[in-house]
This record gives structure tokens, C-alpha cells and sequence, in this order.
């Protein structure tokens, strides 16, 4: 069971890690910046993918207990409640006919749409992980792997983004409604 | 630069939580409703509201 909970959590934040990723390749690829409510999403995204994090972290030192699976479940949960609100609004802006939606899609699916589902599949997992523990009494010597190399991606998939959206912005405080350029770097 | 804090203020909580600290989970509480602000006061704004 330590083991399935292990793979579990890596899955998930991997997994978040990976919509976070393709948001971030699609921004440079098709030259869209993102809006305001994609980086809201985005924000929402990297707190999700905080909670196989720090369960993971917490596992690392004191062993996959729990209490270390409860907390992060439920940073998840927060985290995509949130984000699930975030997404939702911005297909609703576009659900009318005739309506192109904002940027390009990505297998069908605009990329507020992926975020919508990946919401919801995460709150979906967090809510296994919960259930789970009715079989599962933890263990205080298991140590999972690759828990490091997952809290490194997630701090660079977070500074990258920061910078992205610095770039974006420039020294406003807030994002225009339909970025097409970087601010920082035009005059 | 409003977003740039926020994910700062995730970053923050990230090496909080890595480092055990007791303020990490406070800072991200702080941060999650620092972005549902944002979100609520981004879609009752007068100025973007078109019927």
C-alpha cells in the first residue's frame, strides 16, 4: 500500500506538472501570452501540484503517515476548488456558438478547458487518496523516491512562470485583458 | 507584477513546506485567498462587465 501511495503522489504532481508544461511550451510556440484568468489557472495549478508535494516532503522526513497524506489532499483540494472556479468561468466567457475561444486549442480543447478537467481529476485523486486511508495506517520508515527531483521541478516550473509573467506585465500590477506581446520588452 | 507576488508567495510556501516550517501553511492560505481576491474582484469589475 506504501508503495501504491507513493506512485500515486508522484503521478499526481508529475502529472500537473505536465498540463503546467504544455501551457507553458503552447505560450511560446503559438507567441500567445497568457490572460489574466490562464494565469490565475496557472497559479491555481502549481498550489495543486503543492500538495503531492508536500505530503511527499513530509514523507521524506517522518515517513508516509497519515497525517502527511491528509494535509496534502487537502492543499489539493483548496487549490482546485479554486482553480476549477478560475477555469469554469473562462469557458463559460466562451461557451457561445460561433465563438473561436482564447488561443489556440490543444487536441481538440482549449487549454481552460484542459485546466477544468485537470481540476477536477485532481480533486477526484485527492478524494482516493482520503479514502484510501481506511486501509492504509501509515508507515514512519518508508522514505518515497524522486521526492527531491519533484519539489525542484515544481520550484522551477514556479520561477519560470514568475518570470514569464514579469515579462508579461512589466512594471504594471495588472495583466491586460488580451496580452499579445510582452510589456517588459516593448516600448 | 500583482501575479508575479502570488506565485512568489508560492514559492515561498514550497521552501516552507521543504524546510518543515510552521509559517509555510499560513503562507498558503494567505496566497490562496490573495488569489481568489484577485479572481473575485476580477470578474465583478464594472469596467469588464458586457452584457
Amino acid at each position: 500500500m506504501k508503495s501504491l501511495y507513493a506512485f500515486a503522489l508522484l503521478a499526481n504532481a508529475w502529472v500537473l506538472l505536465a498540463v503546467l508544461a504544455a501551457a507553458f511550451i503552447s505560450q511560446f510556440v503559438a507567441g500567445e501570452p497568457p490572460c489574466p484568468l490562464c494565469v490565475m489557472q496557472r497559479i491555481a495549478m502549481m498550489m495543486a501540484a503543492l500538495g503531492p508535494c508536500t505530503t511527499l516532503l513530509m514523507a521524506n522526513r517522518e515517513g508516509l503517515s497519515q497525517r502527511a497524506i491528509a494535509i496534502g489532499a487537502g492543499i489539493g483540494i483548496l487549490a482546485s476548488l479554486l482553480g476549477a472556479a478560475i477555469s469554469i468561468r473562462q469557458v463559460l466567457l466562451h461557451i457561445l456558438p460561433d465563438d473561436p475561444g482564447f488561443g489556440s486549442p490543444v487536441l481538440g480543447y482549449h487549454l481552460y478547458t484542459w485546466a477544468a478537467i485537470a481540476f477536477a481529476c485532481n480533486i477526484a485523486a485527492a478524494g482516493a487518496q482520503l479514502v484510501g486511508l481506511r486501509w492504509y495506517s501509515g508507515n514512519t520508515d518508508y522514505r518515497p523516491p524522486l521526492v527531491w527531483l519533484t519539489a525542484m521541478a515544481l520550484g522551477v516550473m514556479l520561477v519560470a512562470n514568475m518570470l514569464s509573467v514579469i515579462a508579461e506585465a512589466g512594471f504594471a500590477w495588472q495583466l491586460p485583458e488580451n496580452p499579445s506581446s510582452y510589456l517588459l520588452f516593448s516600448r | 507584477m500583482l501575479y508575479a507576488l502570488l506565485m512568489l508567495g508560492v514559492v515561498i510556501s514550497l521552501i516552507g513546506f521543504a524546510r518543515d516550517r510552521v509559517w509555510a501553511m499560513p503562507v498558503f492560505l494567505l496566497v490562496l485567498m490573495a488569489t481568489t481576491y484577485a479572481f473575485v474582484s476580477d470578474i465583478t469589475n464594472p469596467l469588464k462587465i458586457s452584457l
